[in-house]
């Protein structure tokens, strides 16, 4: 398992956790208003772009990253934008289906939107790269 | 619709020149381990310059290393 494997494997975790633990607390269980509930998810923001920073450093004495790995990077960006617009798309599209046509939404709402969609990045870009490198097993060393 | 097929010959090679491992190769060419095997496996096909470096390594001519063939699928 390589660099990037181990980052993807990370950022899955990560990102499962960010959703399934912080965000329904933040939201739901602090009190105080939603701009308060959204710092609360700070910490773990930085804390997850810290390590990911960290997991990027390379290794000076063997190479650790090369064309392949920069083709599978560069195809799971692209699935992971193309996912994340497609999941806004979808968000401002529902929103418009089911509220009246002139109804307004809380601007506080925003940056749970935004945060929402760097855990769907995060997660489309792990799964991406993980798929693409396969089971990362057995490498059939001679 | 034109199916590509481009199979090598690196294992062969690689046990022709003193049984060199995966990770010498590697070493040798400046690519990872991983996708000296992808390579080998046919899973993935090589920039022109790695295909290129690899063919240097073992002192063959490229069309020796990588055989492509065209055919319909």
């Amino acid at each position: 398992m390589n660099r990037a494997q181990k980052s993807a494997w990370f950022g899955l975790a990560i990102s499962t956790l960010l959703l399934i633990f912080f965000a329904p607390r933040a939201i739901f269980a602090t009190p105080g208003s939603l701009l308060i509930k959204l710092l609360w998810l700070s910490p773990a923001l930085g804390f997850f772009v810290l390590l990911i920073f960290l997991f990027r450093i390379k290794s000076q004495d063997r190479v650790s990253f090369d064309e392949r790995d920069s083709c599978i990077d560069r195809k799971a960006l692209i699935i992971a934008f193309s996912s994340t617009v497609a999941l806004l798309i979808g968000a401002c599209m529902i929103g418009l289906f089911t509220s009246e046509p002139i109804s307004s939404i809380p601007i506080l709402l925003l940056p749970a939107l935004l945060y929402t969609l760097f855990i769907a990045f995060i997660t489309a870009y792990s799964v991406a790269i993980l798929i693409q490198y396969g089971r990362g097993g057995k490498d059939g060393e001679e | 619709m034109a199916k590509n097929n481009l199979s090598n010959q690196i294992r062969r090679l690689r046990f022709e020149n003193g049984e060199m491992t995966q990770q010498q190769l590697a070493d040798r060419v400046g690519v990872t381990r991983q996708t000296i095997i992808a390579i080998e496996a046919g899973k993935y096909a090589p920039s022109l310059p790695l295909a290129f470096r690899i063919a240097r390594t073992f002192n063959m001519p490229i069309e020796a290393v990588f055989q492509y063939e065209d055919s319909e699928g």
